[in-house]
């Protein structure tokens, strides 16, 4: 599917009716309108996220407002539409900085071997045996919450990961040819990593981007739910449903439901992208 | 009818088993030694986070000090001696089971994790109690039958838990369970305010019936389902999919085809063939899951109410008061790891290759 | 005088969800009498395996037969119902597989795995079942049985495996044994002994072999019938020696041009 995308970069004409089937599957689709909502949602918002309305407090779903009104006053619709914005860029620049360290550490695992493999190892086992949200929480208590520290979070939890998928995919070929021709060349390890080594975990490092960026938006979410990352008054689907969490149990729902409703779509969709992706490979393969 | 002409079927290899349990041995004290490793690594870790908030003096003072009371303060507080000390301090208080003490209501951390463990680990247990319950026979029969009802129902159950925030799952369930059907209580925890049963193992749900309670059991299992359901929907995910991808291969190998073509009636098989060498994997990510819900059910307690140690975190947190976090935080990391490490222990004990 | 094994026309087709349906087998015709040593052989994929598979039902998952008749001692067997075929596997028709050790259940002491099948299809105490488990290995030429009985597949030869394997297919004296390439994964000298040990055995029996290899050596070795099969069909059978001289089917001239006789 990658090479989709650059080749309608490219103007290829035949890879264009290509694209055109692919849009026919299900969650190819489902994915590209959510995408387009996640880009454009600031412009269909209808009104102000942040513009409080007190008369207007916890109004029920209408046709004013089709989300309802939160304890504020302000129009849930569109702060679910703003939020995403905000959960997807965190989720992606957290991914993004984290992946590409992880990426980069476990290929020099992968390729330099003996100790430098064993510490990383050691360093993986020890992070990763923190649960996610009880490590983000101890980051927060040592560095204070906010955006900014929750992308650093989402990127010290995403290397563990990447490192030890990237390293056990690319570990068979240390030993190979390529690299003992590279060396031989004259060039050095680093560049040997990179220009020649991790291109072939490409596919492996994308399906694994895009099943960390879903598990990024529900740490997000999660983290926010509990008090920690972006500041009221930003949208954020966690934080809302914090907002809406003690009014549940009287019966009103609207506030919590919608931005939930919101991530279970956007996770749901990502993940059903990439399960596409899989079928593809299985059905390309026999 | 004896044979002598076969040569070459004498015995190749004298089985040693002096050998192989000290083989066993060894790798036992390997994985021992790893599992030190990791728990000084994750003391250390913590550690740094105290040091790096800053907050053990600031916490201490509060704003109104003079310059002097700070050193003082400092003075008495040992901050003033090298790292390295400061931290085999930290470790030998950690050994002696200090885990600080909070700002807030002045007790020892540890006095208060440990009222609050028994009920998240109550909590835990049902939830994995359940996830088993559901997951492993649907992905067994997922494994027999693919594209059949049990793997389709499976996918779509796992993508669905995979999808939903444990946290608004939860409170779905109160707003359908407890707003419009009535069917389980408000959620304020364990029993609501109602006095819990005489202390036996901290469990309400095992105490109640030990004192042969049973109202009051049957009251714990309507306070512990929604929140025990939620986190068993959010962490099942990983149980069916293991226990359809195990089965699965042992279904396709050699030795199952090659006990049905002699013959042997397929209860037997499933139990005698399929279920111990499918099991592994499947003990191996349910007690992973089960180390993981200890520090991992902070977001569903907060939701309910739950008095375990996840809301103690996240109240303590609320009030800056960092060395609730941090205990909780070593806590869970420390028993997760020794989960893995026991699991590592059961797999090699369970399997005969592996002692090789 | 009827024939041990007869299999008529038959039609096998494998559907699967995702791609058309195969057609491993597309009108199979074999006999094999009683006390006769019957070999298949042909190029991976012309359904040599699948033939033996088919005999036993034991077809993949969406595999069906579609036509023809499997007929044994002149009884339809393929159209049989569930249990009297459980009385067939094991009793009156076994079989031994290629990989000698990954046949083996991997965490059941194999003394046990030869003596369950003696239980379960006679129905005799675990006693006697280990008893008589006992006496199979000794005949087939294993020093100690005692201890080789307690110890697991992965702690044996695939000669010794082998062995086992076989004492597993013959413990309760089945009329026909079939074999699919039971001796490829072995070393040369392991396999003749294997395959001496194979003759010696039915003989004691009075049992026929079905023995499918790729292997023509093999099979001139210990097959007095043979079959050659190509896509799904036999295209040749007859004596061993007769088609092995002088072949008649351009597919069978093929064969013997590419191996060492």
């Amino acid at each position: 599917m990658i090479k989709i995308i650059i080749s309608i970069l490219l103007k290829n004409h035949k890879n264009l009716q290509k694209m055109i089937n692919q849009l026919r599957r299900p969650p190819v689709f489902v994915f590209l309108i959510m995408l387009f909502i996640v880009v454009f949602g600031p412009l269909l918002a209808p009104y102000d996220p942040i513009e409080p309305k007190p008369m207007n407090t916890l109004a029920a779903p209408s046709w004013d407002h089709w989300f309802g009104t939160d304890n504020y006053g302000f129009d849930i619709l569109s702060r679910v539409l703003y939020a995403a914005q905000i959960d997807f860029s965190l989720a992606l620049v957290g991914v993004l900085i984290g992946g590409g360290i992880g990426s980069l550490l476990g290929a020099s695992a992968a390729y330099r071997g003996g100790i430098t493999d064993f510490f990383l190892l050691r360093f993986v086992e020890v992070v990763q045996s923190f649960p996610v949200l009880l490590f983000a929480l101890a980051l927060f208590a040592a560095i204070g919450g906010g955006s900014r520290n929750m992308v650093l979070a989402i990127a010290i939890v995403n290397i563990p990961l990447y490192l030890r998928i990237i390293r056990s995919s690319l570990l068979p070929l240390r030993t190979a040819e390529f690299v003992d021709a590279a060396r031989c060349a004259g060039l050095n390890g680093f560049i040997i990593v990179i220009k020649h080594f991790i291109p072939n975990a490409k596919g492996q490092i994308f399906s694994l981007f895009v099943l960390s960026c879903a598990y990024a938006i529900q740490i997000i979410a999660g983290l926010s739910f509990i008090g920690l990352g972006v500041e009221p008054p930003h949208p954020e689907w966690g934080s809302m449903i914090n907002a809406g969490a003690g009014y549940i149990m009287l019966g009103v729902w609207w506030p919590s439901i919608f931005p939930g409703l919101a991530i279970v779509i956007s996770v749901y969709a990502i993940n059903g992208l990439s399960r596409q992706q899989m079928t593809d490979q299985i059905r390309s393969s026999v | 009818m004896k044979l002598q002409n076969y040569s070459g079927s004498e015995d190749p290899q004298q089985i040693n088993k002096y050998a192989i349990f000290s083989r066993l041995m060894r790798y036992f004290i390997k994985r021992l030694g790893i599992l030190f490793i990791v728990l000084i690594a994750v003391s250390m870790l913590t550690f740094s986070v105290t040091r790096i908030a800053g907050t053990p003096l600031y916490a201490a003072i509060g704003v109104y000090s003079t310059k002097e009371m700070i050193e003082e303060r400092k003075e008495q507080m040992g901050l003033n001696k090298p790292l390295w000390e400061q931290y085999t301090n930290y470790l030998i208080g950690l050994a002696n089971g200090n885990l600080g003490s909070s700002r807030r209501t002045f007790a020892p951390v540890k006095d208060e994790i440990g009222d609050r463990l028994p009920a998240t680990a109550e909590l835990v247990i049902f939830a994995v109690g359940l996830s088993t319950l559901w997951a492993v026979p649907l992905g067994a029969i997922a494994a027999f039958k693919p594209h059949g009802w049990a793997d389709r129902l499976g996918s779509i159950l796992s993508q669905f838990g995979v999808s939903v925030p444990s946290f608004w799952l939860g409170l779905i369930f109160i707003y359908i369970f407890y707003y419009i059907l009535g069917v389980f209580p408000a959620p304020f925890g364990r029993l609501g305010g109602a006095d819990p049963p005489s202390f036996v193992t901290g469990l309400y749900s095992i105490d109640a019936l030990i004192n042969g309670n049973l109202t009051l059991f049957l009251e714990t299992l309507k306070y512990i389902a929604m929140p025990a359901i939620t986190l068993s929907f959010t962490s099942s995910p990983p149980i069916f999919s293991v226990t359809r991808s195990a089965v699965s291969n042992v279904l396709g190998s050699q030795f199952v085809e090659a006990a049905r073509s002699y013959g042997i009636p397929s209860r037997v098989i499933i139990f005698r063939h399929i279920a111990p060498n499918a099991a592994p994997p499947i003990i191996n990510i349910v007690a992973m899951t089960f180390g993981y819900l200890i520090g991992g059910a902070v977001l569903v307690e907060v939701v309910f109410s739950w008095p375990g140690i996840g809301t103690y975190a996240v109240q303590a947190m609320d009030f800056s008061d960092y060395d609730p976090v941090l205990g909780v935080v070593l806590l869970s990391a420390t028993i997760y790891v020794v989960i893995y490490f026991l699991v590592d222990i059961l797999q090699v004990l369970l399997d005969p290759r592996l002692r090789e | 005088m009827k024939k041990l094994l007869e299999i008529n026309r038959v039609h096998v087709e494998i559907k699967s969800i995702n791609k058309r349906s195969v057609h491993p087998l597309k009108g199979v015709d074999l006999q094999v009498g009683h006390e006769e040593t019957v070999g298949l052989v042909g190029e991976s994929g012309c359904g040599k395996s699948m033939i033996l598979r088919t005999i036993l039902r034991m077809l993949p998952h969406g595999g069906y037969q579609t036509k023809g008749k499997i007929l044994l001692n002149g009884d339809r067997i393929d159209k049989a119902g569930d249990k009297y075929f459980e009385t067939i596997r094991g009793r009156k028709i076994s079989m031994v597989f290629q990989d000698p050790v990954s046949a083996l259940s991997p965490l059941m002491r194999v003394g046990e795995q030869i003596s369950d099948i003696y239980r379960y299809n006679v129905h005799s105490t675990k006693v006697e079942a280990w008893d008589l488990a006992l006496n199979l290995l000794e005949a087939l030429g294993i020093v100690n049985p005692k201890k080789v009985a307690y110890r697991y597949p992965h702690q044996m030869s695939g000669g010794m495996a082998q062995r086992i394997n076989i004492a597993m297919a013959l413990v309760c004296e089945p009329q026909l044994l079939l074999a699919d390439e039971p001796t490829t994964g072995l070393d040369v000298t392991t396999q003749m002994q294997v395959l001496e040990l194979l003759r010696d055995q039915l003989t004691r029996l009075r049992a026929s072999l079905l023995f499918v290899s790729h292997d023509l050596r093999v099979v001139k070795k210990i097959c007095t019938k043979v079959g050659v099969m190509y896509e799904g069909k036999i295209v040749e059978f007859g004596k061993s020696n007769e088609v092995f001289s002088s072949p008649s089917h351009p597919y069978t001239q093929r064969l013997l041009e590419g191996a060492t006789l």
